[in-house]
């Protein structure tokens, strides 16, 4: 073997590449990674709601298009104002929920 | 005494008027005068008792309409026709925002299907927004419409 031949695996200067991360660094990056896990959870649970929600505007728009074919042209069924206003205000939610969602990289 | 009041009925001599008025006031023919001058007086009695069912007219039920009358009716009758038209229309408007709604729900759902967790989905906010919008204005027209 060659004298004076770098051998990596048996290097032990510590520079500031294979430096190990101090305790503060360690408390930043712990709390970088739970904080991406927060904002995953976050999401996958918004994602949930999303999907609750739009699934239940469309039943209610189902129901209030049938309703309003079924019955006779003279008078609105007395609900289907109240129908309009879920859809109204779950169609904002899911808006609201959208616009929420957070990147995680 | 009985016989004083005998001899002065024998001596009454009845005047010739008397015996006029004893020839045409007959029993029947009293009788008959008194129903030919009672019938037309029950006819317009019957005529004139008021019916229950039947509204008292009032003083002015027969005058013609002036021109003030008949303009207020026509605007009422032209207002009427005007409202249900609006109604018709506003009904009719209706079903079509709800079924552009049903259309809107459906393309919401199938893009927030697609759309996965960490994606903010453009497209599903607009979607979202007009839905809002238009079953804001579902809201107000079915308010509108119940309470005319």
């Amino acid at each position: 073997m060659t004298m004076g031949t770098f051998r990596p695996d048996k290097a032990t200067t510590v520079t500031a590449v294979n430096k190990r991360p101090d305790a503060n660094q360690l408390s930043v990056i712990n709390s970088r990674r739970v904080q991406l896990h927060l904002f995953a959870a976050a999401n996958a649970e918004r994602m949930r709601q999303l999907t609750d929600d739009s699934t239940r505007l469309l039943q209610i728009a189902t129901e209030l298009n049938s309703e309003l074919t079924e019955v006779d042209k003279a008078d609105l069924p007395a609900q289907a104002a109240t129908k309009a206003d879920m859809i109204e205000q779950l169609a904002h939610a899911v808006k609201e929920k959208m616009k929420l969602t957070v990147a995680v990289q | 005494m009985l016989l004083r009041i005998e001899h002065k009925r024998k001596n009454h001599n009845p005047p010739a008027a008397a015996g006029y008025l004893r020839r045409w006031f007959k029993p029947g023919t009293l009788a008959w005068m008194l129903l030919f001058a009672l019938l037309p007086a029950g006819y317009l009695l019957h005529s004139q008792s008021p019916n229950p069912n039947q509204p008292i007219p009032g003083p002015d039920a027969s005058r013609p309409l002036d021109a003030n009358q008949i303009m207020s009716m026509r605007d009422q009758q032209n207002k009427k026709t005007n409202v249900d038209a609006a109604n018709a229309e506003r009904k009719k408007q209706i079903a079509d925002d709800s079924a552009k709604l049903l259309k809107l729900a459906t393309d919401l759902k199938t893009e927030v299907d697609k759309t996965s967790k960490d994606t903010l989905s453009l497209g599903v906010i607009r979607k979202a927004e007009e839905i809002e919008k238009l079953a804001h204005s579902v809201k107000e027209k079915m308010k509108l419409s119940m309470g005319n």
